[in-house]
Order: structure tokens, then sequence, then C-alpha cells
């Protein structure tokens, strides 16, 4: 309960212009407010604008065509297209390839993303440590990434060779009979599975980034504290990356439903052996372009996109409550 | 504040060290201990000669342009051609553009017809073209074959019938690829204690060699008689066998598709059994000894079919040690078939692009490189390609080619043709999965057909609805 005191009258409240002006909006703060402020507003955009230009033209205007497209029966090569309403969308269901498509396209992606992350901090740890030369072995397990994906897969293909090829003459120097790695519908998703592996460099840097911003006298407290090696990094390591893991889980779910590049270099794309490797990135790429239904692939193309939507905000959510931000808010 | 170290030491420095240096120079070593050196496995030096684009000849009244998809000897034939047809007449130049396949596509042809500014000459194959005429993007050819007196006598029969499956001609096979002939190593055969002269006629006669031929290490198995899944494919090789048991893959109004056909049930369910005989596909471990050469010039299979490219390439560049070639006409099911009814026709069309700008120019060297002596010689001296014209002295030399004259024997006995039809690419990738599918025992042979007859009959009647 407020009391005035006699002759001491209680200061009028601010108005709410007032407020207004003492706490601009985001957008207002964001805003160039200077002359020269407005000036090096105009010359920012005149320098961003080819990609802007680029953005808009060459990445907003095709999903918009696109999605016009889903729900047309558009051919590639042009001619007339016919609206069709959700015909594209209702045939999809019934598609068995498709459906095999979304299969092959699962479970590489609930297979490699957990195992790539595990490889790729696996590998950051081990160059966490100081030791000489420690910039040269970061280069060496780096390098594989920085090498184009088709021209990788190329190599990997001999790597892959059942008769010739590296994988299957290790393992015959120690008793085992190496499989037809991509001639057999069994081990050719494993295949494009290890061969992902090859290109984990970029994940490994943004963990080891990670792993050098872990407090070191946390670790060493619980270190005195009794801790030991696993403790300490489930504890104290693992809380620490947390955002970096979080990162590398929804890039690589993202990046999983879009696979395409390693399959179709590998196969032709063709999906062969039997349909194994006929992921829904490659599938959309036949539609498209061995049977020119374009309205039948923009479909496609928009209900992977939905997916992947979808699935990244549920693992957001499910693992982003768990990520801890060294107390930030 | 000074950053803290990035680590905390926990022991002696030198474990650490070696063992990441262990880990790099052990993968390295291992990797290395799994090298094998393939002999002759480099581009051989005259390859590196081969030209796949050329600019046109200066000062000519027109100017055409033809998109090239092929590497190697192949698309350095077309650079040659278009430069012997410059030196034939004066009034036309020739563009020819690298425009190379992906993963069999032609992505930029097909982007070129898409945004109206195709080349004025371009490949396609000879089963493709009904979509493409359908989607109107093919200038129709009736007129100039017209004139210029083109008719069915100057033709094989099926070339003629795939020529002219639509209303109208929309393209002339420029090469034809006789698909197939077998060819057996006669130095495999005399290893398994075979006569090598006598390659087998009918299919039994086939299954009785090949179970001789057969050798095993393990699972695996290391020297078969044929491999009836990879004849260039699961489609490829469904068609051959197929025809060879005397099925049909249309109807016979060119309506349905019949896939389906208890002849292809068939033959699919001998193919099936055959892999089983070996083990099981996925235990099938030859490979090609060297990135071009075919696997036949392993010496560890008995029988496969080739095209005249790579039968040749085996000829040239193969261990006479390990393979010396014999030729026949692919085995026929006794009862079913008959001496080459397994043999169909593929290889490439030349067309004229409907939105292209000089037709007249286009024809004249789609003329001269199909059909004139000169032309075809020279696609035949440079490339080996057989072409589609009856009177072309091509065809004469194939016939008196010592190692070759068995593709002349199959393009004259041949009767079949790859189904014609607006939804090949469909039917196509469908027997590529659902074969392959049936191969590997995840389909019966009879569920994997009618699922391809499906998925056809859908898309034609998708085809049909969306261009009626």
């Amino acid at each position: 309960m407020s009391t005035t005191i006699p002759g001491r009258e209680a200061p009028a409240p601010p108005s709410v212009a007032t407020t207004a002006r003492a706490r601009p909006s985001r957008l207002a703060r964001a805003l160039p407010r200077t002359r020269r402020q407005r000036q090096m507003f105009w010359w920012g955009l005149f320098f961003t604008s080819p990609a802007i230009i680029g953005l808009v033209f060459f990445t907003g205007g095709p999903v918009i065509v696109s999605a016009v497209n889903s729900f047309t029966d558009a051919n590639l090569l042009g001619g007339s297209r016919n609206w069709v309403g959700l015909e594209n969308y209702s045939r999809l269901l019934q598609d068995d390839q498709w459906w095999l498509s979304l299969f092959n396209t699962f479970f590489l992606t609930v297979i490699s993303v957990p195992l790539g992350i595990a490889v790729a901090l696996g590998l950051a740890l081990l160059l966490n440590w100081r030791v000489r030369g420690i910039g040269v072995y970061r280069v060496i397990f780096y390098l594989p990434s920085i090498v184009p994906i088709v021209a990788s897969a190329v190599v990997w293909a001999y790597v892959l060779n059942p008769q010739y090829g590296v994988l299957n003459n290790v393992l015959g120097l120690v008793g085992i009979e190496g499989p037809g790695w991509l001639s057999d519908p069994a081990w050719s998703k494993p295949a494009l599975i290890l061969f992902g592996l090859w290109g984990m460099g970029n994940l490994m840097v943004i963990l080891l980034a990670g792993l050098q911003g872990v407090p070191q006298d946390l670790l060493e407290q619980a270190s005195l504290d009794g801790a030991g090696v696993w403790q300490r990094f489930r504890n104290v390591t693992v809380p620490f990356i947390s955002p970096h893991l979080l990162f590398a889980l929804i890039t690589g779910l993202i990046a999983g439903f879009q696979y395409f590049t390693p399959a179709f270099v590998l196969t032709g794309g063709s999906g062969d052996p039997a349909g194994s490797t006929l992921v829904s990135g490659v599938y959309l790429y036949q539609s498209a372009f061995y049977n020119y239904e374009l309205g039948y692939s923009s479909a496609i193309g928009w209900v992977l996109f939905v997916l992947i939507a979808i699935i990244s905000i549920v693992a957001y959510r499910l693992v982003g409550r768990r990520v801890y931000y060294g107390g930030a808010s | 504040m000074p950053l803290p170290p990035p680590t905390r030491p926990t022991g002696p420095n030198i474990a650490r060290r070696t063992l990441l240096a262990a880990l790099a120079m052990g993968g390295t070593a291992l990797g290395a201990s799994g090298c094998e050196v393939i002999a002759d496995g480099a581009v051989a030096p005259e390859q590196a000669e081969l030209r796949l684009h050329k600019e046109p000849a200066p000062g000519r009244e027109n100017t055409i342009e033809l998109f090239n998809i092929w590497g190697g000897r192949t698309g350095n034939a077309w650079v040659r051609l278009a430069e012997v047809y410059e030196e034939s007449q004066d009034h036309t130049a020739v563009r020819v553009t690298y425009a190379p396949l992906s993963g069999g596509v032609q992505i930029r042809l097909q982007t070129s017809i898409a945004a109206g500014t195709p080349p004025d000459l371009a490949f396609c194959t000879p089963d493709e073209y009904p979509q493409l005429a359908g989607y109107g993007v093919i200038h129709a050819l009736d007129d100039y074959t017209t004139a210029a007196g083109i008719s069915a006598e100057q033709f094989p029969e099926p070339v003629w019938e795939q020529m002219t499956v639509t209303d109208s001609i929309y393209s002339i096979p420029v090469l034809v690829d006789v698909n197939f002939p077998m060819f057996w190593n006669k130095k495999v055969f005399a290893e398994a204690g075979l006569d090598p002269e006598v390659p087998p006629a009918t299919i039994d006669e086939l299954d009785r060699l090949s179970d001789q031929i057969l050798v095993k290490d393990g699972a695996s198995a290391t020297r078969v008689g044929t491999v009836p899944w990879d004849y260039y494919g699961y489609s490829n090789s469904m068609y051959t066998c197929g025809f060879a048991f005397g099925g049909s893959f249309m109807s016979d109004d060119n309506e349905v598709a019949t896939p389906d056909d208890p002849h292809n049930i068939e033959a699919l369910t001998w193919m099936c059994d055959y892999a089983q005989r070996i083990g099981g596909a996925s235990h099938l471990a030859i490979s090609s000894p060297t990135q071009t050469l075919p696997s036949i010039a392993s010496g560890n299979i008995g029988m496969a079919v080739m095209t005249t490219a790579a039968a040749q390439d085996v000829s040239l560049n193969g261990d006479p040690e390990l393979v010396e070639l014999g030729s026949a006409l692919f085995p026929y099911a006794e009862g079913l078939g008959q001496p080459g009814s397994a043999t169909w026709l593929g290889g490439y069309n030349l067309f004229i692009p409907e939105d292209s700008e000089n037709h007249d120019m286009a024809w004249d060297f789609l003329q001269f490189a199909t059909m004139s002596d000169e032309g075809t010689m020279t696609n035949w001296e440079t490339s080996t390609l057989v072409p589609g014209y009856t009177p072309s002295p091509a065809l004469t030399e194939l016939e008196q080619d010592p190692e070759l004259a068995i593709y002349h024997e199959a393009l004259f006995t041949c009767r079949n043709i790859r189904p014609t039809i607006p939804a090949s690419g469909v039917y196509t990738t469908s027997l590529d999965v659902n074969v392959g599918a049936a191969i590997y025992g995840q389909l019966s042979p009879a569920d994997a057909l009618k699922k391809v007859a499906d998925q056809v009959n859908t898309a034609m009647d998708d085809f049909r609805k969306e261009n009626s």
C-alpha cells in the first residue's frame, strides 16, 4: 500500500509514449538512424545484392515454381501443364518405388547420422590431444572432406570392388571373405554408410572446436574429486559440447534426407542392386529426368521437405531441451 | 585472462603421438596392403588424343550444332564425322558440343529443349522417341524422308519397324546395337575340359556347359559359365532372356505392356535358378580386369554378351593368355525360341529438335551421317559404329570382319525391338528394380514382372490422359 507524503507529490507515471521512446522496438533499433548509418546500409545492400538477387531468382523462384508444379501434370520438356490438384500427392501413397526409396532413406539416415557423430567425436577427441605435430594429423584426417564427393565416390567404387578392392583384400588378410559391397542388396546400404564416414572431416572440426571450449578447471576439479576418464567425459565434456552435438544431429538429419550424390555416382542413378540404393533423392531425379514427370517429382520434393521439417523440429524439441549452453540463457 | 590450454595432459605424450601416428600410418599401410596393381588400367596414350568437341569451320553460310554425348573413341567419331561432312560440301559448318550423359540422362539436352534453345541435332535411344514426339519436341521427318525416297527396303526389318511405330518418322538410326550375340572364351572352355570350338546353341546346352565351367572358392563363385542378369543391366538382361524364351514385352497393337507374359516369367525363373546354382548372385566374385575391359576378359567367365565396341576392345586389348573369343547367336529355349530369337535392337538415333532453327541443314547432316556411304563408313572406321542402312558398305565390311561378322548375322536374323512406347523410361527403371529384386530372392519372378506390368501400364495410361 503506497502513501503520499504531503508536499512531496509522487512523480507522474510514465506515459505509454514515453515508454515507447525509451524502449524502441527491435526493428527500430536495427534500422539505420544517422546519415552515416543509412549510407552504410545502402552500400551494404548494394554489395550483397548479387547474393540477394541470386537467392530470390535462383532459389526462391524455383521453390515457388516447384510448389505450383506439384499440383500440375507438368513435364520436364515444356509444353502444356494442367492443374491436377492433389493427384500427384495421392499417387505417391500408392507408389511402391516411393515407399521403397523412403525406407532406404530412413535406413541410411537412422544408421549413418549417429554413427557419423560417434566417429567424428572419436576423431575429435583423439585430435584434441596435445602432441607434437598435431596439426599434421588434423590435416590428414580433414583432407578427405575437401575431396570432391564425386571423385571420392569413384575412388570408393574401386575400394569396394569385391575382387580387386582394398577393403575386401584387407578383410582377406584376416581371413574374412568380404561381400560384394555394391552388388549385394544386403550390403549396398552398409557400403554407402561406410563411404559416408570418409567425409566426416567437417563435423570433426566442429566437434574439435567444441572440445576446446570445455573449461579445463572443471575437468581438473572433477579429476581431483576422483572422477575417472569416462565420468569426466560423460558429466563434463558432453554437456559442454552438447550444442555442437545438437547441431550435428539436426544438420545430419537434414543431409540424410537429402542424400543423393554418393548413391547416384556409385550406382549410376539406377538404385541397383534390386532397388537397395534407391533413396528418395535418386527417385526424385529418376522421375524428373528419366520419366520427365516434373509435377510428380516436385511433389516428391515437397513431401521430403515437409518430412525433413517435421523430423528436425521433433528432434530439436526432444534433444534441444537437454542441451547445456554453459550457463548462458 | 588468458585462455586455458586446450587440453590437460594426462600421460606421456609419446603414447598419444604414437597412437595418432599409428592410426594415420596404419590406415595408410593397411590400405596399401590391400591394393593390387591392375595391369593396363591407365588411359591408353591414343585415348589422350581424342577430341569430343569441335568448333564450326569458318566462312560457311550455315552453322548447325550437334550435342555429343559420348567420350572416348565413339565421342571422337562424331567430331571426325563432322569434319568429313564439312569437307564434303561448302555451305554448312558443324559445331560438335560435348554434352555427356549423366547417369544415362541427357541433362544438357533436356534443359536446352525446356529453355527453347535446343541444338540442331541430338541423339536419343530408339525406344524413347515416342515419348519425346508425344511432348512435341521432335520435328517429324516425313517430308524429308518422302522427298529422299526412303523406304522399308533400305533398312533391316526390325530397324524399319522401330522407326515407324508412331504415326510419323521422327528419328533415323545412326548406330545400331545388335543385342546381343554371345561370345565364349575358348580358354575357359578348354580349362573346363569342354570343346573350345563348340558354343551352346540352346539354353539347356548353356546350362550344361555352365555346370562344368563353375568353380567355387568357399561360398564365392570364382569362375562361372555366364552371368545372365548382367547383360548390360537387369532390364537389358530381361529383354535378352525373355526373347530367348519366346516372350513378348508388348501386345501386338503396342498398347499394353506385357512383361508378365508367361514366357518372360519362365525366362526370369531360369535367371533366378541360374543365380541359385552358383550360390546366389551376391556370391559372384568376378570383376572386370580393368576400368574399360568387360569382365569376360578376366578369364573367369565362359560366356558373355558384348557390344561391337566392347568385343573389339577385348580383341585388341585383352590378355591372349586369358581370353580368346568365339562368337555365336545367343542360345534359345528349345521349343520356345529359335536361332537368333533372343536378339533385339538397341543403339542410338539422330533427331531434329522441333525448336531448333535450321531444320533443312540439320536434315542434310542427318542424311549424311545415317544414309550415305561416306558418313556411315566414317563412323565404322573411326569407332566400329554399325549403321541401320542396308546399302551402306559398312555392313559389307561388318559381314566380312572375322571377329564381328556375328553382328551382321544377328542384325539380319533379328525380329525383336525393345518396347518403343511413351513410357520406355518407366519400363527400364521398373525392370531394373524388380528383376534385380527377383534375382536376389526378394520377389518371385511372377510377382516381380506383375509389378513391372502394373507400373508401366499405369504410366502409359497417365501419358495418354495427359497428352490426349
